[in-house]
């Protein structure tokens, strides 16, 4: 997103500014020192200055205007890309669990996963808005494609987290477990694919339909829980939480 | 002068210390004095023995990342390596280094004979060690040592998902650690608010006094919360606890982000644990080889208790991506801590400015340390953002940023202050030569293996990969292969530096109580200082540089507010209750 590359790219700058006034006052000092050396190599002591308290008024205020101004700044673009509210044209429920990704398109009624050793296919239509609901079962997880430009957690008994992504471009990407989630965190992975709308929908026709959503077995404290769960949309509650907007809603909810 | 004559009559040089049947030496005298130098040289000496162990770590991650698919090290093990590795440097090494310095330099500054809870001190030291032993030693049980990362998310933590004896392992060392932590603190805060010498006001307190100060009050305040924190998770694994587990139980679950929500709110403070008292050491060294004194002394006294307080209200910016917690307020907060920081900058260089610079190895470290960590802080406002945070959190950004804030802060500052101390450490001078190429090794190396370390993170290379892919990129390759050279430059600075010790101790230059003509109290003691500390009167006290006031008569600070700097013989304790409580 192009508001986001600005905001980053002008905090490298605004950091870089910053890096370059503490080196230059640095080697500033380390020159004047120098030349004293060269007009005054017996000179001792320098003036035993101590308080300015004018230019400590100065030197504190400063910084914490440019706070204010890149926090301001840093809401603003929370706020920019916070779409949360937009009405997502396809809903895709996510599990995580130890160690791979299972898609359940909820309006197709279409569940893709992976195998071992083999990263599930995600297909998305390219200017489609999806939203994701993010779900956990054993051990949190983080789902994380980097061009989204936002990662959230699947935490288990948080049922409300979710992502809500606009797919412009089409290409295939990877995505991640970004959260350390054990053993084989770093194979967790799965490939996403941006396709035209008329691909999508033929690739839709031709998965079978209705097959079991979250398979494998969790195994909890209580023993081996029933190894099939089918989520229906009604425990999916729509998610209050978008990105960037910051409400409590911890567990227990379920 | 009258006041001369006024203080010499309070002021005679301690006693002789009681005369010892026979002073055990060697490894005995390590395990049996309470001496509070003893003591810190044990601190730091062990500290030293983690570092190297957790570097080794951090070697064995790097190579197994230098090229892409690579097989050296598989999965389970190189999540035992980032969750040693992550444990020992931030509990082991960096804070225990700090305590190491802090019981041998503050009775020093301050004018005592000993730490005020002698034996306690011993207490914390074995309790310290043993909890990095406890630590290590799940590296030789059956499942091997914990492997759920250094903040032991659960439920991945807990006993379905971790079991084995090294996470239970891990638990006891890192709560003993934390009792030994909080025993120091209030060992360091009892010496310094009651054992102060006599003119020794609290504005006339070292810097690094002052900020060891405030690192004991944040750490009374959060090692209790991780101790309990760890019990609990223990309870979790061991009882049946299900504190931090969603299991559902008669309609109730407990609840996941409650262990990150516990273990931040140590976690962060305790950045600031680690980071502060290496503020106070650079700040030593930038005074004496400056030869001025701080620029702002109270200017930035005040900036480290606002750090303090502000570390304790910014935990949560730790889980934005958890969707759990109020953005606005943990991104303001956060951001605000910058404002004192920066302040601290301004401090440095306005200490440097105008003075007459010697560029000895320990300054060398101390500039590598302004130019380190200004990076680690302005990527850490960025962090705060949590539209750039939701993005590079759990990236190779984070883990450069924190990086160039430990390890461009606290290590360069550690070494600077190994080099400005050493003289009275041992009586004998660091050679400065061998300590300069350590300086340009580590600089040159610890560049190279960190600041690529952003580019990846941008490049979406998640932290605690075991491994990534040839189809990851040209980029990913490239830039790991970097970081891993770099790596090695880095590792090999060690070696200078261990060689500069065995060389020192051998046939080092012997100098005298004041090499570096500094100006706080410690230098007026002998190098290295006898049981009992002083062998003369204490110089006049009337700012925080005594011995400089005393040696150089007619050049003290040339304060803008002389008055209300409290008197010229001192209160002890007059405003200790104003910063104690901060």
């Amino acid at each position: 997103m192009k508001q986001w590359q600005v905001f980053l790219w002008g905090a490298v700058g605004v950091a870089a500014l910053i890096w370059f006034l503490v080196a230059y006052a640095i080697v500033t000092s380390i020159r004047r020192r120098r030349a004293e050396d060269r007009d005054d190599p017996d000179g001792d002591i320098p003036p035993q200055t101590q308080y300015r308290t004018k230019l400590e008024i100065v030197y504190t205020t400063i910084p914490l205007l440019i706070v204010v101004g890149l926090f301001a700044l840093a809401m603003y673009g929370t706020n920019v890309l916070d779409n949360s509210q937009a009405t997502p044209d396809l809903t895709i429920n996510v599990v995580g669990f130890q160690w791979q990704w299972q898609f359940n398109y909820e309006e197709q009624d279409v569940t893709v996963g992976g195998a071992a050793g083999v990263m599930p296919d995600l297909y998305l239509p390219v200017g489609a808005t999806v939203r994701f609901n993010l779900r956990a079962d054993d051990v949190i997880h983080s789902l994380w494609v980097p061009e989204f430009l936002e990662k959230r957690d699947l935490i288990p008994g948080v049922d409300t987290n979710s992502i809500i992504v606009k797919v412009t471009k089409p290409g295939s990407y990877v995505g991640r477990c970004a959260e350390y989630c054990g053993l084989n965190h770093t194979e967790m992975k799965f490939n996403l694919y941006a396709v035209p709308r008329d691909q999508f929908d033929e690739w839709v026709r031709n998965q079978p339909k209705g097959r079991p959503f979250v398979q494998g077995s969790f195994t909890t404290d209580l023993g081996t829980r029933s190894t099939t769960t089918t989520l229906t949309p009604t425990t999916l509650e729509p998610a209050p939480v978008g990105p960037g907007r910051g409400v409590a809603t911890t567990g227990g909810s379920r | 002068m009258t006041l001369l004559d006024e203080r010499s009559a309070g002021e005679t040089p301690p006693a002789e210390p009681p005369p010892h049947r026979r002073q055990p030496t060697g490894i005995l005298r390590w395990a049996t004095s309470s001496d509070h130098k003893v003591v810190g040289a044990a601190y730091m000496v062990t500290s030293i023995g983690f570092y190297l162990i957790g570097g080794l770590m951090g070697e064995a991650m790097r190579a197994q990342l230098a090229v892409p698919d690579n097989k050296l090290i598989d999965n389970g093990a190189y999540n035992q390596l980032f969750t040693l590795h992550g444990t020992i440097m931030l509990l082991f090494f960096l804070g225990s280094f700090a305590f190491g310095v802090a019981n041998f330099i503050i009775p020093l500054q301050i004018g005592a004979r000993d730490m005020a809870f002698q034996r306690l001190n011993q207490v914390s030291y074995w309790l310290y060690l043993s909890g990095g032993l406890v630590v290590l030693s799940g590296a030789f049980t059956e499942n091997g040592a914990a492997n759920f990362g250094w903040f032991a998310y659960t439920p991945l933590s807990d006993g379905i998902r971790s079991p084995g004896v090294g996470g239970d392992l891990w638990i006891a060392g890192v709560s003993l650690v934390g009792v030994s932590g909080i025993l120091s603190a209030v060992n360091f805060i009892t010496t310094m608010i009651t054992m102060r010498a006599k003119g020794m006001t609290m504005f006339r307190l070292p810097i690094f006094c002052w900020n060891m100060l405030i690192v004991s009050v944040l750490i009374l305040l959060t090692f209790p919360v991780l101790t309990a924190a760890g019990v609990m998770l223990y309870a979790d694994r061991q009882f049946g606890g299900h504190i931090f587990d969603a299991t559902v139980i008669n309609g109730v679950s407990g609840v996941p982000v409650l262990w990150q929500q516990l273990f931040w709110f140590f976690g962060h403070p305790e950045v600031y644990i680690l980071i502060l008292p290496y503020f106070g050491i650079v700040t030593e060294v930038i005074s004496a080889f400056s030869r001025k004194p701080v620029f702002a002394y109270k200017g930035f006294v005040f900036a480290t208790i606002t750090i303090g307080a502000l570390s304790v209200a910014v935990w949560a910016h730790h889980m934005y991506a958890t969707g759990v917690v109020l953005l606005p307020f943990f991104s303001a907060l956060t951001m605000l801590i910058a404002v004192p920081t920066g302040v601290k900058f301004f401090n440095w260089c306005g200490t440097m400015i105008g003075g007459r610079l010697s560029f000895t190895a320990s300054m060398h470290f101390a500039i590598g340390f302004l130019l380190c960590f200004v990076i680690g802080g302005v990527t850490g406002v960025m962090l705060a953002s949590p539209s750039l945070d939701l993005q590079l959190t759990d990236t190779y950004f984070v883990v450069a940023h924190f990086h160039y804030v430990l390890f461009g802060g606290g290590v360069f500052a550690l070494f600077a202050g190994i080099y400005y101390w050493y003289p009275k450490f041992t009586g004998k001078k660091l050679h400065e030569g061998w300590g300069k190429l350590q300086f340009w090794l580590q600089f040159v190396g610890f560049n190279m293996t960190f600041f690529v370390q952003h580019l990846l993170g941008m490049q979406g290379m998640p932290r605690r990969t075991a491994s990534y892919t040839a189809a990851d990129g040209d980029l990913f390759r490239y830039l790991n292969l970097v970081s891993s050279i770099g790596a090695l430059i880095l590792g090999a600075s060690t070696l200078p530096f261990l060689w500069n010790v065995y060389r020192t101790w051998r046939r080092g230059e012997v100098v005298g109580r004041n090499p570096w003509d500094a100006g706080t109290l410690e230098w007026w003691a002998p190098s290295p200082p006898p049981i009992g500390n002083f062998d003369r009167a204490l110089p006049p006290i009337r700012s925080e540089r005594p011995v400089w006031d005393a040696e150089h008569p007619g050049h003290e600070a040339l304060a803008e507010q002389r008055h209300g700097t409290g008197r010229a013989d001192g209160v002890v304790g007059a405003s200790a209750s104003k910063g104690g409580g901060s």
